[in-house]
């Protein structure tokens, strides 16, 4: 009878790992290697040139330049938001606390479409921009804005639960010894946060780089100009230069990879950090009066 | 001049509930100082009012007679530490003593040598030398507290503060650490000043005990004048273990009647008063005599080593009598639960527990006088 159980249980178990690991298969490792295999498929000099095309240049350039405005923004904003929710009261804290996820419960495209609302020629400010000779949708501006608005609470949900986390005693302890406002964030907060900080870089840097649906909605799509990388894929594939679009995709599938790497490492060191102090405080307990 | 820290009438309210009210305090320079209280009482806000941390809404800090209210804590130099003792994680407990230096303006930063010199001294006073590469994370509780405290220490302060510092601690440690504490404290002469809700501990270190209940200071007073007397209800309630007698019930209008005749003329109907008997004033009798009036069955008896506890209740059934006797009387009386014994009172306090109303009045019955009445 408990042979019974035991070789159902283990068929169970054998189930249970089969349905995974052909789930992940068919639709994570599947793509990636279609998208690596359609890139090469006509060699890797037809690659190569396929990435030095001039407009597939300039998206990699936009998305960059995108990444690299929206991600520091990102930080420096979580920072400030998190710092005031951990540490002050105020009125309409908890509502601030909702709307900061906002972008990630609305749809990228409503999310473009808001800001062509507000700073298109019919939209709300969008008349007074244009009064003054200032391009924002349609334009790289926009992407900016856009890249920045869905990516807004990755770092900053982050930083506020770090930020949350950590209490206030550790500051209040340095200001009484002395310390300065800035000589709190540098050596006391920013030291016990950092990790939280890195996680927030990656993060925002994987949804800056692939952002599509919002940007598209405000980027006009003009090659070599406010195509970003996602939506320059899109317009090659279109195209039916799939060649060229898978191409362009392992850049994107690339950097992804990196950031996944990225963040095991951060999981690992930070887990390895853990796991170290414990049996050092353990050790210690042991010693408690014994210095007499 | 003005010696040592006071607060003239000090308000502190937070949102809509008032968690200190009108504070008047006096600490004189070099003393160890309770701010005892339950939960809730207002005396962790008291201590960071010190520090500086909060901001009265009204009233004034003194330190040595110079106004420190709106002083940030950066330059008002009063040592902290803190209930889960706020160590810097990320930093060794060599940089955790020597960050209070290091911070200092570069023009009266010591120097990197001085600094080294000061925090070994400091190590070694607080004996924790050899641990200065260990992170926090690394030591035990009462060793944290160490590094805590010689991290205060560093700076020189005027005053210092210890919030719960024992709280965290396993009880034997406790013990030991705050006889430490007490000895460590004399031999620096620093003004100290500790919050904690235990009387005990209270009693035990402090050169002066602040009874704080409700935002409000009840007394101030030496260990011995707390326990002696009492200012107050609550102050003998909180100090001690304690029975209490209402006097309008019908167990207590018997023992205005035969126990204690002098307290009547001091009782008005609307004002209801409560006799209060500390369980070792309580002597336990086998037969009745002429102090030994009040008949009691016993239903519990718990040896506390040298003392043993013993409740009983009255004949009547009404009241409940906790009795603390020495294990040697204890042995001799043979008593055992469901015993009949007479109790006797050696010492009656009487308070109103309106407590607006801060009368109190300490009898002997069996000296037969009634001390003078003291206002608290």
């Amino acid at each position: 009878m408990s042979g019974q159980g035991r070789s159902g249980m283990r068929v169970g178990r054998g189930l249970l790992i089969g349905v995974t690991v052909l789930f992940f298969a068919v639709f994570l490792f599947a793509p990636l290697v279609v998208v690596f295999s359609s890139a090469l498929q006509k060699g890797v000099g037809y690659y190569l040139a396929a990435l030095a095309d001039p407009e597939t240049a300039a998206a990699v350039r936009l998305t960059l330049l995108t990444t690299c405005i929206a991600v520091p923004v990102n930080i420096l904003f979580g920072l400030c938001a998190g710092w005031a929710i951990a540490r002050y009261d105020f009125p309409g804290k908890s509502l601030l606390k909702t709307v900061i996820a906002l972008p990630f419960s609305v749809s990228p495209v409503i999310s473009g479409l808001l800001f062509v609302l507000v700073y298109g020629s019919g939209g709300l400010i969008g008349p007074w921009l244009e009064a003054h000779h200032i391009q924002v949708i349609f334009a790289v501006p926009g992407i900016i804005l856009t890249t920045l608005f869905v990516t807004l609470p990755l770092a900053a949900h982050e930083l506020i639960a770090v930020l949350e986390a950590q209490g206030k005693e550790e500051e209040e302890a340095a200001w009484t010894l002395g310390a300065t406002g800035r000589q709190i964030f540098w050596k006391i907060t920013l030291p016990k946060i950092k990790w939280g900080v890195f996680y927030g870089v990656i993060l925002s840097t994987a949804r800056a780089m692939g952002e599509f649906g919002a940007v598209s909605v405000v980027s006009g799509h003009i090659r070599g100009l406010t195509n970003t990388l996602p939506l320059h894929i899109e317009i090659l594939y279109n195209q039916y230069d799939s060649v060229a679009a898978f191409a362009a995709a392992t850049l994107l599938a690339l950097a992804a990879l990196a950031t996944l790497a990225a963040k095991a490492v951060l999981e690992r060191r930070t887990g390895l950090r853990k796991d170290h102090a414990a049996p050092g405080a353990a050790a210690a307990g042991g010693e408690e009066w014994t210095w007499a | 001049m003005d010696m040592g820290v006071t607060l003239r009438s000090v308000w502190k309210t937070y949102k809509r509930a008032t968690v200190l009210q009108n504070v008047d305090l006096d600490l004189p320079t070099g003393k160890l100082v309770a701010l005892l209280g339950p939960s809730g009482s207002g005396k962790t806000t008291l201590l960071r009012i010190l520090a500086g941390l909060e901001v009265p809404d009204r009233g004034t800090v003194l330190f040595d007679g110079e106004d420190v209210t709106r002083r940030p804590p950066r330059v008002r130099r009063a040592g902290v530490v803190f209930q889960q003792y706020a160590l810097f994680g990320h930093m060794t407990v060599f940089d955790n003593i020597a960050f209070g230096l290091r911070v200092l303006p570069r023009k009266v930063r010591p120097l990197a040598w001085e600094i080294d010199t000061k925090v070994r001294d400091l190590l070694h006073k607080v004996r924790l030398n050899g641990f200065e590469s260990r992170y926090p994370s690394q030591l035990s509780g009462g060793q944290q507290q160490r590094v805590a405290l010689a991290r205060a220490l560093a700076v020189d302060p005027r005053i210092l503060l210890l919030d719960e510092p024992f709280a965290a601690l396993d009880a034997q440690v406790r013990l030991e650490l705050r006889r430490w504490l007490r000895d460590f404290q004399r031999e620096l002469g620093i003004t100290t000043v500790f919050v904690t809700h235990d009387q005990e501990e209270a009693m035990d270190i402090a050169d002066l005990i602040v009874v704080v209940n409700q935002g409000k200071i009840e007394q101030v007073g030496s260990p011995s004048e707390i326990y002696e007397r009492p200012a107050n209800a609550f102050v003998f309630e909180f100090i001690g273990r304690s029975n209490v007698l209402p006097l309008d019930s019908r167990e207590g209008e018997w023992a205005l009647d035969h126990l204690f005749p002098a307290i009547r003329d001091w009782i008005s109907s609307a004002d209801p008063m409560c006799a209060y008997i500390r369980p070792h004033d309580i002597e336990v009798h086998r037969r009745r005599d002429r102090g030994a009036a009040v008949k009691a069955v016993v239903e519990r008896v718990h040896p506390h080593g040298a003392l043993v506890r013993l409740v009983t209740r009255t004949a009547a059934g009404e009241q409940r009598w906790e009795a603390e006797i020495s294990r040697d009387r204890y042995e001799a009386l043979k008593v055992k639960t469901g015993d009949t014994v007479y109790l006797e009172f050696r010492s009656v306090t009487v308070f109103s527990p309106h407590r607006e109303v801060v009368h109190s009045w300490t009898l002997d019955p069996v000296r037969e006088e009634l001390q003078q009445p003291q206002r608290g």
